[in-house]
Parts: C-alpha cells; structure tokens; sequence
C-alpha cells in the first residue's frame, strides 16, 4: 500500500513537472497590451488622433500674427512657446489666425499676417504631399516612449500627413484660393532656432530676387477656409 | 599532537590571509563605482567617438569606464553582458548591435540589478533599458531629402545605398528620405543596394552600379562610410562633377569634403551629445533619480555646402 502511494506521488510529480514546463503564467494585462502593440496600425492611430484627441488641442492656439512677431524679435521667447521632441534645435507649434493670400504656387499659399506689412509671413502648405512631424510634435499628444519601435511612431506622422493632404488640402483647393483672399487656418509648424538668424519671417534674402526666395514660416494646415 | 596544531595554524593562518586579500580587492572596486561601455563595432570612426565621449564622462563623473566592443556580432556582445554581470558593474552604456537580438542581455543585466543606457541605437522594448537616447534618423533623412529635391532640381536619376538589412537605423533613414523623394515623379531611383555601412564594400558596390548606370545624378547613402567609399568610386570613375553625393553622420571625413565643395551633404548626428547625455543619466540613476523617459530622440541636422561653416566633425561648431 505504502509502495503503491510512492509511485503515484511519483507519477503526480512528473506529470506537474512535464505540464508545468509547458506552460507559461504571464499577467492578462501585459499579454494584451502586447496584443495592442503586435496588431499596431498607424493608420488607426492616426484616424483616432485627428477625430478624437487633436480637436481639443485646437482649441487655444498661439496667434500666428503674434508669434511670428516674436520669432522675429525674441527667438528665445518664440523658443519658450514652442514644444520639443528630445534634444533638439527644433521647436513645434500650434498656430492660428487669419490673413490675406498674397501668393499662390505649387508649395503653397503666402499669407500675409501681420497687419503693418503687405508682404507674406507664412507660407500655408497646400502641396501634393506633407513631409515632416508638425503636427504629430506640436499637438503633443503622442509621446514616442510609449513605442517600443521607433519606426511606428515615425509612420504615424506620415499617416497624419496623408490625412491632412486628402481632407484639408484637397478640399480646400476645390474652392480655388485666389490672390487677395482672406483665409483663416489653424495649423501646425516646425521652426529651427536658428531660422531668423540671417532673415526674419517676411524678409527678403536678397531684396532683388522674385518672391520665391521669401523667407517664410511653413505651415502645415489643421484647419483652413477661406472668409 | 604538537604537529596536528602547527598543521591547524598554517590552515587557518592561510584562510586569514585570503580572506584579508580578498576584502583588499573589494575595497578596491568599492572605492571607485564601474561604468560599461558596450559599442557595437569599433571598426567606424563614429561610434570610435561614441565611445571616447562616453568613456570620458564617466571617468569625469568619479567612475571607472572599460570598454567593451561587440565587433557587430550579438553573440560577442551577449558574452560581454556576462563579464559585466559577473563583474557587478554599476551601470552599462549600450550602443547595441540588433534591435530585437540585444534585448535578452539587456533583460539579463536589469534581472541582475546593473541598468543599461541605450545610445544612438534603440532595442524593440519599452521596458527593459532605464532610457534609450536615439538619433532621430527619420527626420534627419526627412530633412536631407527635401535638400536632395532641391539640389536635383525635382528631376534626375539617382542609386540609393542601404546599411545593414536588419538594423532598424537603415530602414529609418531609407524611410525618412523616401517619405520625401518618391513624391516627385522626376526623381527616379535606379538602383537600392546594401553596402553594409562599410567604406570599401560601398565603394565596390558604387564601382558596378556606375558601371550599370553611367548617367545618374545623384546618391544617397546610409552613412558617410558609404558615402566616402561611393565618393572614391566616382572620382576614379571621373564622374565627381555628375555624380552628387550625399551621406548621413556628420563624420569628419565627410565634413572636410562638404567644406572642399565634393560632397554635398550629411545629416549630423550628435555622437559625443549622446554619450554625454547616457553617462549623466546614468550617473543620476545610480544616485537615486528613476523618473527617467523611456526615449530621448537627438535631433539630426542637415549639413550641406551652404551652412557648413556651423558645424565640424561629430557636431556643431559652437
């Protein structure tokens, strides 16, 4: 009787060891937050951010006539306004306001916003395609440590880009903007600390030159119609 | 009797001994806390002063810096986690060589009670490193394609050489400067070849592929190694006045020929902000801060023929 209660007890213990090796005990909420990461699509993401989260911080933009005052006299103070992705020399923003079309070309359209100076501050990305993180940074509201791979948060800027092509941009060209229009935008820009050094937004590098080499700040439109 | 006691005394005098030399050496490296330095390959001049500027900051900061070089092979870097775990090292600062494969020996090393610094390259997890400080590579390429647009004119053909195929860097900045270029219909991408971000291969892969295509305009490359090896093709192909040429590092090789007016560009990685930036959190860690961000994107600045008077080799000129 003895003998047979050892083989079991045996048996039993073999068969926890075998069955226990094969299985793995893993918390519910980090198997499905890996689930979450695993099936990313930055597509989805990026249609959530512009339906659900981006409206709210479009609410208090900085002035663009006001901020691209400051960028051109204090850069320090523009700097301090700004948002920074890491350890960088490049600052993003969330903007608004309204100005007069000044221009129109292939990259966009020259708004002139600063009531005491005809000439164009801002250039209105109205291109084929958007390049760049302005709005992704500027809204900060995506936070690139909560991405385990780096390439996911860049795609989702490129997803955001394309929104901003295909809703913003094209539809607002349907109404084909023209010189001497008022348009109001909210918008999104990336500025480099060291963007005014040699001209201010509005200058001219060199005065005799056509208005393509305008200095301009660029920016990438969340918002824009036409008064 | 008198010699089972004279044999007891040299025993115990003998344990004695050991264990007062024992307590000796651990003073010794009680004394002074020990940083690692884990870099993926010594082989390029840019993580050489990765390296030397992690290394000098740590020793500033009170520690003991020793480096070890993973030689681009994760087994060798996984064997140099072991000798750093054995070696209770305080902390390690981490330019690993795989972004999935690295992240065992990171996990090793945090289950072991060492925390880990990324620098320059990430690892595919969020939890395990105490902070990883990256090149933001995609938008450094982001940049140095729209100046490529600009210096073709949006029209031309070009060849475009990648990095190695499984490092996370190489698809970042393909990425980044094709997120810009492909957008123009005019620029059209002949060939895309893998140079291993290594000088004499890109240098013999860029010796065929102007072979192959003798009228191109233009390459892009991975990093400034390529772009030097690529440089060296086209001069001894005499295509150096057709042929512009654009890398990605900030390398001083590659900076002397930007300001001589033979390369046109790179994007400048900040190596030396890097290393600084890791050895001071990790300094701060082992001081009791753990309010850490998981990821610390180092801006990448586009460096071209018109603004290289700011800058010089590994940074700015400031």
């Amino acid at each position: 009787m003895k003998r047979k209660h050892v083989v079991y007890i045996i048996g039993i213990a073999a068969l926890a060891l075998v069955v226990g090796r094969s299985l793995e005990f893993r918390r519910l909420d980090e198997k499905r937050a890996e689930e979450r990461t695993a099936r990313f699509s930055p597509a989805e993401y990026a249609r959530d951010f512009w339906d659900n989260r981006l409206p709210a911080a479009l609410n208090h933009p900085q002035a663009a006539d006001e901020l691209t005052r400051l960028f051109n006299t204090d850069m320090k103070a523009a700097i301090a306004k700004g948002r920074t992705l890491g350890e960088s020399r490049v600052h993003a923003y969330l903007l608004g306001g309204q100005g007069r079309i000044v221009a129109v070309d292939k990259e966009g359209l020259q708004v002139n916003v600063l009531a005491d100076d005809p000439n164009p501050e801002i250039l209105l990305c109205t291109g084929s395609y958007i390049a760049g993180n302005a709005v992704r940074d500027a809204s900060g509201l995506v936070d690139v440590s909560a991405f385990s791979d780096t390439m996911k948060f860049n795609r989702i800027s490129a997803e955001i880009n394309r929104i901003v092509v295909q809703e913003v941009i094209v539809p607002f060209l349907g109404r084909t903007p023209q010189v001497g229009m008022n348009v109001r935008f909210i918008g999104a820009a990336e500025v480099a600390e060291d963007a005014t050094e040699k001209t201010p937004f509005g200058g001219r590098e060199r005065p005799e030159e056509s208005n393509s080499s305008w200095h301009l700040l660029r920016v990438v439109p969340i918002r824009l119609e036409v008064e | 009797m008198a010699k089972k006691w004279f044999a007891w005394v040299i025993v115990v005098s003998l344990i004695a001994a050991l264990m007062v030399g024992c307590g000796r050496r651990e003073q010794s490296t009680r004394g002074q806390k020990k940083m690692a330095v884990v870099i993926s390959t010594l082989n390029n001049p840019w993580f050489v002063v990765l390296k030397d500027a992690a290394k000098a900051r740590a020793e500033e900061l009170g520690y003991k810096a020793d480096v070890f070089d993973s030689q681009n092979s994760p087994a060798t870097e996984a064997s140099h986690f072991d000798a750093i775990i054995d070696g209770k090292y305080a902390a390690i600062l981490f330019n690993p060589t795989d972004a999935q494969g690295s992240i065992a020996s990171v996990q090793r090393a945090k289950d072991a009670g060492i925390p880990t610094f990324c620098m320059d390259r990430a690892i595919s997890a969020s939890d395990v490193a105490v902070s990883q400080i990256l090149s933001d590579n995609f938008s450094g390429c982001v940049a140095l394609g729209e100046y490529f647009v600009r210096r073709l004119g949006e029209k031309g053909t070009y060849v475009e050489l990648l990095g190695l195929l499984g490092d996370n860097n190489t698809k970042n900045r393909s990425d980044g400067f094709h997120s810009v270029v492909d957008n123009y219909p005019g620029l059209k991408m002949l060939a895309q070849q893998s140079a291993d971000f290594d000088r004499t291969k890109a240098m013999e892969v860029m010796e065929s592929l102007l072979q192959a295509h003798p009228d191109i305009n233009a390459v892009f490359c991975g990093n400034d190694a390529m772009a030097m090896g690529a440089h060296r093709a086209i001069l001894a192909a005499s295509k150096d006045k057709q042929v512009m040429v654009f890398g990605f590092d900030g390398a001083k090789d590659v900076i002397d020929e930007i300001r001589a007016g033979r390369i046109v560009a790179t994007g400048m990685q900040f190596p030396k902000t890097m290393a600084k930036m890791a050895a001071e959190s990790a300094d701060q860690y082992l001081k009791g801060k753990r309010d850490f961000p998981q990821k610390v994107p180092v801006a990448v600045e586009l460096v071209s023929t018109e603004n290289i008077g700011k800058y010089t080799a590994y940074g700015r000129s400031e």
